[in-house]
């Protein structure tokens, strides 16, 4: 009997010693009665050190003080203690958090005598609460405070779970209205984007990111410019459970945009105008050849048509003639047209070979004048780039109008310009105008683009500005160069696919 | 009509037109594309009149003209230009030019050109060949006549002549009779006008 009662003894001992938390016994008083030796492990003390002493020995003096109220009416209603947290001070003066709970101990005469229980070590606990929930709250900061749409999808049910307050401002719709109904939010969408603003978004079941832009139109029917960008959050199997995304608004941005460009047009649309009237002679030149031989031909047919047997078949063939020549005359008024034309800004698909081919068919007739030759480099299976073919055609005819002039007329070298194309190594064309001028002093090279900078008496120096500003709004990068052997060479990159992003 | 019309023009339709205008008309029509072109296939004393391009690519037509003018062409010019500003067409002008036509061109105003200038050619040929002539005259002259004959256009009596040259009066007149009669003149007036015609310097009258 005694025996059994020893083995069982021994065993709650053991029990007591290994198990990670502290146990105790106290006296109604709150005065340690029995203490495990875990103490040394929680608060560094040894369990004779505080048998006598009360918990609210080990703690700070503030803290000491609440606990004790807290105890003083746990004992009168003589409850049990659960999960009481409170500080204590370890023997080196380091503070830790414990978790406290016990049940009361009564005799006999259900009187209490105490309370018996177990400290736990939760301080790591508590510091990770306490991160967890200052990173909580600094997300909601975030998330609400920021004028950006922050936003989290479930990748399996492609709905929106999380849609933070700026929402209600920018789409005039409530965050709640978008958990009902998530069709809203393609609802909201500008009919002429909604298409390819999906098509984007949909990249989403693809786990990949994506970035779009797509105008909105908001409960009271104005509309705003939306530029959504959403990442992938993998699981740790590496899975795309969740996307989170920013939505901003950059109407703002899109109308300076727009406004730039518009001013970028006109800037553009004056240069043409400028240049056309120096290519005015060239052009009435030009136009006055096939109108010189329209003339001849028929006033040849006219003296034909009086001989006793006109020769019909010379006849067809002046006929014909007077044909070309009037398809020729009309498709140069053409070309001029289209050239000082103020269109729009806009972009197509087109071929640069091409594009500069007829540049230079408009200004031939200037360059022969001027004694110069043009060689052309093109490159075969150049790609098409997106861009605006006039502001392009302008380019190019601004340098070669440049390089025509930079070329001493009265040299004795034959003034040569090579114009070539070729595939930029960044999905990009390379466009390089040369001549075999003097070039330039190596310390304009920076400088010519900017507004005013001329080497000409009677030059504006807005040319290569403007032809900078066209590369520029096109997403491209223009540079100057002397060559080797003397003349200056300016090239420019223009990006294949149009970089219509903000 | 043995006249021929030479067009130097880099345009095909413009030198097609033209040629078959002239063509019915009934002149002889030559084409060029180049400056060059034609001044590698023209003769000496051609008949009739070139209607040349100012812009051109390799030499221009004001050019092409300069290079005619240093080589004593009796061909007439008459610039036929898309496009042509005051100042060119006064240097295309003061250098000889019959006429300087704007593309396009009515055929009257060509033909009053082309008439113009196959009229200006007529009396350059005529003058080169009377320079010819006198030329061929005066090689005739012995060295002794020739030395006369300088001397008297100078305005020189015969007296002084004689002095000059260290001979006789008499002799001075017979060598001056044969002068007269080897240049076909019948007075001083006249061969003083044919030394002029034949720009032949007259040395500085020294008595």
């Amino acid at each position: 009997m005694e025996s059994k009662l020893h083995n069982s003894e021994q065993k709650y001992r053991d029990i007591v010693e290994t198990i990670s938390d502290w146990i105790w016994e106290v006296d109604r008083n709150g005065i340690y009665t029995y203490i495990s030796p875990k103490i040394k492990d929680l608060l560094g003390y040894e369990a004779r050190e505080v048998l006598g002493k009360t918990p609210f020995d080990l703690m700070p003096d503030t803290e000491a003080k609440r606990v004790r109220r807290l105890f003083k009416a746990i004992v009168s209603q003589r409850s049990p203690i659960k999960k009481l947290e409170n500080i204590n001070q370890r023997k080196d003066g380091r503070l830790v958090v414990l978790e406290t709970s016990g049940i009361p101990l009564f005799d006999p005469n259900e009187q209490l005598q105490g309370y018996r229980g177990v400290d736990r070590d939760i301080t790591e606990r508590k510091r990770i609460e306490e991160e967890l929930k200052k990173s909580k709250e600094h997300f909601r900061l975030i998330a609400e405070t920021i004028e950006e749409v922050f936003w989290m999808a479930d990748v399996k049910t492609q709905k929106t779970f999380y849609v933070s307050p700026a929402y209600e401002k920018i789409w005039g719709r409530s965050c709640k209205s978008l958990y009902k109904h998530p069709q809203s939010f393609i609802q909201s969408i500008h009919a002429d984007d909604r298409k390819r603003a999906c098509i984007d978004i949909a990249i989403k079941r693809s786990g990949r990111p994506f970035n779009t832009d797509y105008r909105i139109i908001r409960p009271d029917g104005t509309v705003r410019w939306i530029w959504d960008r959403g990442y992938p959050v993998r699981n740790k199997a590496g899975m795309v459970t969740l996307y989170v995304g920013v939505a901003q608004d950059v109407t703002e941005r899109k109308n300076i945009e727009k406004e730039l460009r518009q001013h970028q047009t006109e800037l553009a649309h004056v240069d043409r105008i400028s240049r056309m009237n120096e290519l005015a002679t060239s052009l009435a030149h030009e136009l006055n050849q096939p109108l010189a031989g329209i003339l001849s031909n028929a006033q040849a047919a006219q003296k034909l048509l009086y001989k006793k047997a006109p020769n019909l078949k010379e006849l067809q063939d002046i006929i014909v003639d007077i044909i070309a020549d009037d398809e020729r005359a009309s498709s140069i008024i053409t070309k001029a047209r289209a050239f000082a034309k103020r269109g729009p800004f806009t972009r197509t698909s087109i071929d640069v070979n091409d594009t500069i081919r007829e540049a230079l068919a408009v200004v031939s007739s200037d360059t022969t004048a001027k004694g110069m030759s043009i060689v052309t480099k093109y490159s075969k299976g150049l790609p098409n780039i997106v861009a605006d073919q006039i502001q392009l055609q302008q380019i190019i005819l601004n340098l070669v109008l440049n390089a025509a002039q930079a070329m001493p007329p009265q040299s004795k070298k034959k003034r040569k310009l090579i114009i070539s194309t070729s595939s930029g190594r960044s999905r990009n064309v390379i466009i390089s105008v040369e001549d075999n001028g003097p070039g330039i002093n190596p310390k304009h090279l920076e400088i010519i683009f900017e507004p005013f900078f001329t080497t000409k008496k009677h030059g504006m120096g807005m040319g290569l500005t403007i032809t900078k500003s066209i590369v520029t709004a096109h997403g491209g990068k223009i540079w100057a160069e002397n060559r080797p052997k003397k003349g200056l060479r300016i090239s420019f990159t223009l990006p294949i696919t149009a970089k219509y992003r903000v | 009509m043995e006249e021929t019309i030479y067009i130097v023009d880099d345009d095909l339709s413009v030198r097609k037109g033209l040629s078959r205008l002239l063509n019915t008309i009934g002149f002889n029509v030559q084409l060029f594309s180049s400056a060059h072109d034609f001044l590698k296939h023209r003769q000496k004393d051609q008949n009739g009149c070139i209607l040349l391009d100012v812009r051109m690519p390799g030499m221009n037509g004001l050019d092409m003209q300069e290079r005619l003018n240093k080589s004593e062409c009796s061909l007439p010019i008459i610039f036929i230009t898309g496009h042509g500003d005051v100042p060119m067409s006064v240097q295309a002008m003061k250098k000889g030019a019959v006429n300087f036509l704007t593309k396009p061109f009515d055929e009257q105003h060509l033909l009053a050109a082309i008439k113009e200038a196959i009229e200006k050619n007529r009396q350059k040929r005529i003058q080169y060949g009377n320079v010819r002539t006198i030329r061929n005259r005066l090689k005739i002259l012995t060295s002794r006549e020739h030395e006369v004959f300088l001397l008297v256009i100078t305005g020189m009596l015969n007296k002084q002549i004689a002095s000059k040259l260290g001979i006789s009066e008499k002799t001075v007149k017979i060598h001056r009779g044969r002068v007269m009669k080897k240049m076909q003149v019948t007075s001083i007036a006249n061969l003083v006008h044919l030394a002029q015609q034949a720009n032949v310097t007259i040395p500085s009258a020294s008595i």
